[in-house]
């Protein structure tokens, strides 16, 4: 009875589509104010000269944007490459919401990409080894997933990219267990794993936020994709054919005989799930109801063949992909419906992604605006061209002249209390 | 990102997941508002100092302020004498029903049986987010299903087997 409460439980809660007002940070930092006022320009002061003084004489080797190019809300850039090695890895992992992360082709190290100036950080993630190949952006763009093999368990942390606080989960005891696929939810609530072992692989689902972890199963074969709705329904693909979830004994259920296919994405009402493809001259998509598998072959003119790689959707009508047509020549981003009708769309030309990092890239797909129905929208953002240790002096600025006028408050106050 | 822009993307992305939520909680969508924009207040207020996720600071400051409001306005709630007569049955739809069944519930019954059921909690971890005992919770639960299928009897198969 769970599974049909939560499902009316959701569904109830879908009827309330408001979305808060950011102004309560406003009323937040105002009730801060009045709490630490005096206080508050004492320390302002030491630490602002301390900090701006610090960082005139450090070194800043962090990639900038050429331009101040800044998206308000964010935007997924509309080219995405590689960094190299003159970009330093940061501890400082509270680097704000992101619009993409990869795995870096020549560092081989985790890289997000910030939504709201397009500038690339590579990151010292805890945890992180060589040749990890679990690495997950939620489709928000608040969350990082990956495969942390510090603990020789197999665990997933999860980094809140916001406020750079992480949380491990520990998914199954065997240490040997390759944590290679992490996927999430279209609301960015569950994130489904798969980890290899001996015979087959374990696939769980957990609930980072509430460090929920579900049930995990252990599936005999070559399992090379898993997807989770944003219900908690998990499906999982073989590499000899077929699509299936799991039925109430935690045995697998077949749900197709489709070959050549894998997991992809889920749309956000869990109706159908865009599958990975190899190279071919069709997306494909399955239908929940009915069981069907449809197919929106690639236009005339486009591309003759292309592996296909499911980012996500933007709405429960158009997906997102990566269409590879040629291994040396970048992937492009192409907006789909899952077949072609009267109202169907397929758009290339919305963004590229590099050849080296072609399917190790995750995407937050909530960043794309919603479709107006035009042709010459622009999905993506350009946000020109990166330049390496472009100082940026503004803050410093702004914090000096923070830090004068809180002396200045603190003489005036020291002038009060010693006139007569 | 200790920073405004950090807190205005927490918002745009896991707001609407946070105003489902608080639409269960309260079953009324101004008040639902309200516990949002109480909640993101208060995170806004402590923000530097969420060490982990602001998403789970944020929901259990809901669950919180959700309780306590209701201990301020259970006086002026409806009277017990309709307390367990079933909703009237004019509503076609089961999540109508639902809906109406939901808010005849006490506070805490609903906001036990949101965190169990649509947050998929455990009842230690529910225990956890309201403060108290996981004896407390079970019973709590088992008490919301129970009025459910009182308040509204079509809804037995939702609610038949923990109940």
């Amino acid at each position: 009875m769970t599974a049909r409460l939560r499902e009316e439980l959701s569904a109830l809660a879908e009827t309330h589509p408001f979305s808060p007002d950011p102004s309560a940070w406003d009323r937040g930092r105002r009730a801060r104010r009045r709490d630490h006022a005096l206080r508050g320009a004492a320390v302002l002061a030491v630490v602002a000269l301390v900090v701006g003084l610090g960082t005139l004489l450090a070194p800043d080797r962090e990639a900038r944007t050429a331009s101040t190019d800044v998206v308000e809300g964010g935007a997924i850039p509309s080219r995405i490459v590689d960094i190299d090695g003159g970009l330093e890895a940061t501890t400082d992992l509270a680097v704000g919401r992101a619009s993409a992360a990869f795995i870096s082709a020549s560092q081989d190290d985790p890289v997000v990409i910030t939504a709201m100036d397009g500038v690339p950080h590579r990151l010292a993630l805890p945890g992180w080894g060589t040749g990890n190949q679990g690495l997950s952006l939620s489709p928000d763009g608040t969350r990082l997933a990956w495969h942390d093999q510090d603990s020789g368990q197999a665990t997933i942390a999860v980094l809140e990219l916001m406020t750079g606080g992480i949380t491990r989960h520990q998914v199954h005891p065997d240490g040997d267990l390759a944590l290679r696929e992490l996927s999430w939810s279209p609301d960015s609530v569950w994130l489904a794993w798969l980890g290899d072992t001996e015979g087959g692989a374990y696939v769980g689902r957990l609930r980072p936020v509430f460090a929920v972890l579900d049930d995990n199963w252990f599936v005999r074969g070559n399992v090379p994709g898993v997807a989770v709705r944003s219900d908690a329904g998990l499906v999982f693909s073989r590499a000899s054919g077929g699509l299936f979830s799991f039925d109430d004994r935690g045995r697998p259920a077949q749900l197709s005989d489709a070959d050549q296919v894998g997991a992809g994405a889920f749309s956000p009402d869990g109706a159908m799930l865009a599958l990975r493809t190899s190279p071919g001259t069709a997306s494909r998509t399955f239908r929940w109801a009915g069981r069907t598998i449809v197919e929106h072959p690639f236009p005339d003119a486009t591309f003759d063949r292309g592996a296909v790689i499911p980012l996500g959707w933007l709405d429960v009508r158009h997906q997102l992909l990566q269409v590879w047509s040629d291994e040396d020549s970048p992937a492009e981003l192409v907006v789909a419906t899952p077949e072609v009708g009267e109202t169907s769309t397929w758009r290339r030309s919305v963004g590229s992604i590099d050849a080296s990092i072609a399917g190790r890239v995750s995407l937050a797909v909530d960043l794309v605006p919603d479709l107006d129905g035009t042709s010459w929208q622009q999905l993506t953002h350009d946000f020109g061209e990166r330049t390496e240790d472009e100082r940026d002096f503004s803050w410093i600025i702004g914090l000096g002249v923070a830090a004068a006028i809180a002396v200045l408050l603190g003489l005036r106050r020291l002038w009060r209390r010693l006139r007569p | 990102m200790a920073d405004r822009s950090g807190f205005d993307d927490f918002v745009r992305a896991r707001g609407p997941a946070l105003a489902r939520t608080a639409y269960l909680l309260t079953g009324d969508h101004h008040l639902a508002e309200d516990l949002v924009q109480a909640a993101l207040v208060e995170a806004a207020r402590r923000w530097e100092r969420i060490e982990t996720s602001p998403e789970a600071y944020v929901r259990r400051s809901m669950y919180h302020q959700n309780i306590s409001w209701w201990r301020r306005r259970r006086l002026v709630e409806s009277p017990l004498g309709a307390y367990d007569e079933p909703v009237a049955a004019h509503d076609p739809t089961l999540r109508l029903t639902l809906e109406q069944a939901l808010r005849r519930l006490t506070s805490r019954q609903r906001t036990v049986l949101v965190l169990r059921y649509f947050e998929d909690l455990t009842e230690v971890q529910t225990a956890e987010a309201l403060g108290i005992s996981s004896g407390a919770v079970k019973s709590m639960a088992r008490q919301a299903l129970r009025r459910l299928r009182v308040l509204a009897p079509e809804l037995a198969d939702l609610v038949e087997a923990d109940a």
